[in-house]
């Protein structure tokens, strides 16, 4: 009998838990329980449509209580505060500490125990980091689902005042110099530029992508080599493409100070500071690890020991600090799990990454500007579902079984930026990557040439519609769920 | 070093100067390649886009199978 407890019910949390339950079958007294301070599941991709008005809120979540209860996996409507994981006075099994925040039970304090402990929490949204951002402060977001409806009513109230003559500034970008999901940005920028067009504005409009990464197309990920036509091409020339052919002006490498009503201030790789005046900003934040506390037996606080000071949890990659010539592909976990504890992993954004994919840049005020890793999407259910292997090989054949492994070296990645949501106008860049870290020495671009491909056409958005549909039906676990790769 | 030849990045063009006077640092993409007015229509072309829908689709699946 084991006792499995994951943290988090986003992609990969979720994901795991669903394969987990799945892979142990009716074996009677293994238990599955899924840890989350929300309600509901989102599909963080759609987000994007809701933040334009395209898609309403219920389109993009539903509660989890009901997946689960037809899975016969246990919810706790809780967010975990701290982890136990040699066990505590009580007993030497595992323990966590979650503090409830719904099925009325909210503030109740309760401490479970478990034999194998997924951390999946996912990101902290970090809008602190940068004074003034955030829907508490003076911009916008597409973080949440209701971020994102927030966005579209202010786009609205936008589109209403350039179509009364006004002529408006939009900024959509990076709130901070260490954001990732460049790719969320970019794909929220060709929406509202969409949306612009649509409503016979776009003239009205100064349309600006502020990013911290140093070229575009960099995505967090260095960039990518394309082969077109029997020539190399780079993601920066494609990318570069889009944005003069839908007239978006671009801010590179900018790194926001503060965030005013009406005013973005913000520096740039040289230095300077800038300011730029603005009707509309949705600019993300940067993330950190959700705040876990942890102690040893006795109670002393471990937590510098399973955490890197970003808050997230440190698993089997090498974070020897080095130059950034001597980054490997091999420096990247395989197996999630934690040093010194067999039975806890991390996955998705919740594992520290062991240094960006983007060269780091610091600019002459010492202000670091750092695209900072994606973990998101397809690889972190990949990391779920096979974490969920691992432990139900260890659940099955004892603890010593070996893991199985899923580095980001290895996989590839798929991402579909939607530029405008119309089944016969709307278009979408597409990419795949493989793998998403760059391994030179596999690649002499770093990734494989056939597999590593950018293109745009209306048939992008077919296929984002598509993976919209399959992953809430698979993330619904309804029929044939199982089949829906990750 | 396991980290990109220099002149394979060369290569491609970089768009990381800025336009000179304006009011903010915003990246020069005047030299961007513009698509032609047959590469607009190819994009926004149902049959082809069928089939490029097909052909993507068949490379996520070849990726799931080789690298998950």
């Amino acid at each position: 009998m084991a006792d499995v407890v994951i943290l988090g019910a986003g992609i990969s949390g979720h994901t795991a838990a669903l394969h987990l339950k799945r892979m142990l079958g009716k074996q009677a007294g293994h238990t599955v329980t899924v840890v989350s301070p929300n309600s509901q599941w989102n599909w963080i991709p759609s987000n994007i449509w809701v933040g334009v008005g395209k898609m309403d809120k219920p389109d993009v979540v539903f509660p989890l209580e009901p997946v689960y209860r037809k899975k016969r996996i246990d919810f706790r409507q809780a967010k975990a505060v701290a982890i136990w994981p040699q066990g505590d006075a009580d007993g030497e099994r595992g323990a966590v500490d979650i503090v409830y925040t719904g099925q009325g039970k909210a503030g109740t304090e309760e401490r479970l125990r478990y034999d194998y402990l997924v951390n999946a929490t996912g990101p902290r949204l970090r809008f602190e980091a940068t004074p003034g951002l955030g829907p508490d402060g003076y911009s916008l977001s597409v973080c949440t689902a209701d971020h994102a409806i927030e966005a579209a009513a202010a786009l609205r109230q936008a589109i209403d005042r350039m179509k009364a003559g006004e002529r408006l500034t939009l900024v959509v970008g990076m709130g901070h110099g260490t954001c990732t999901c460049e790719g969320a940005a970019f794909e929220y920028v060709f929406n509202v530029d969409h949306e612009l067009r649509e409503a016979g504005v776009r003239d009205q409009a100064r349309l600006i992508y502020l990013t911290n990464e140093a070229r575009l197309g960099d995505f967090g990920v260095d960039g990518m080599t394309f082969e077109e036509q029997g020539f190399q091409t780079s993601s920066e020339l494609w990318t570069a493409s889009l944005f003069r052919e839908r007239g978006v002006e671009a801010i590179l490498g900018a790194h926001v100070q503060r965030v005013e009503q009406g005013v973005v201030h913000y520096e740039t790789l040289d230095g300077a500071s800038h300011e730029l005046p603005v009707d509309f900003a949705m600019l993300l934040p940067p993330f950190g690890g959700v705040p876990l506390a942890a102690y040893d037996r006795e109670g002393r606080d471990i937590t510098g020991e399973l955490f890197a000071p970003s808050g997230f949890m440190k698993v089997d990659a090498d974070y020897t600090a080095k130059p950034y010539d001597e980054w490997r592909a091999q420096d990247w976990p395989e197996t999630y799990q934690a040093p010194g504890y067999d039975n806890v992993f991390a996955v998705g954004i919740a594992f520290a990454p062991p240094h960006p994919i983007s060269q780091p840049l610091t600019n002459s005020n010492g202000t670091v500007i750092a695209p900072a890793p994606p973990r998101t999407g397809m690889p972190s259910g990949v990391m779920g579902k096979t974490v969920a292997m691992t432990i139900v090989d260890r659940i099955k054949h004892g603890p010593a079984a070996e893991a199985h492994t899923a580095s980001m070296a290895h996989m590839g990645a798929a991402c579909v930026a939607s530029a405008g949501a119309s089944l016969r106008t709307g278009s979408a860049a597409a990419m795949t990557m493989m793998p998403v870290v760059p391994d030179y020495t596999r690649y002499p671009t770093g990734r494989d040439l056939t597999a590593t491909r950018g293109e745009i056409g209306l048939s992008g958005h077919w296929v984002k519609l598509m993976l919209h549909h399959l992953f809430l039906h698979k993330a619904k676990a309804r029929l044939g769920w199982r089949f829906i790769p990750e | 070093m396991t980290k990109p030849d220099p002149a394979q990045r060369a290569a491609s063009p970089s768009f990381q100067e800025t336009v000179a006077g304006a009011d903010q640092p915003v990246a020069d993409l005047s030299k961007a390649p513009l698509p032609t007015e047959k590469t607009l229509k190819m994009r926004r072309s149902i049959p082809l886009q069928l089939t490029r829908f097909a052909v993507f689709n068949a490379r996520i699946m070849k990726m799931v199978l080789k690298g998950h």
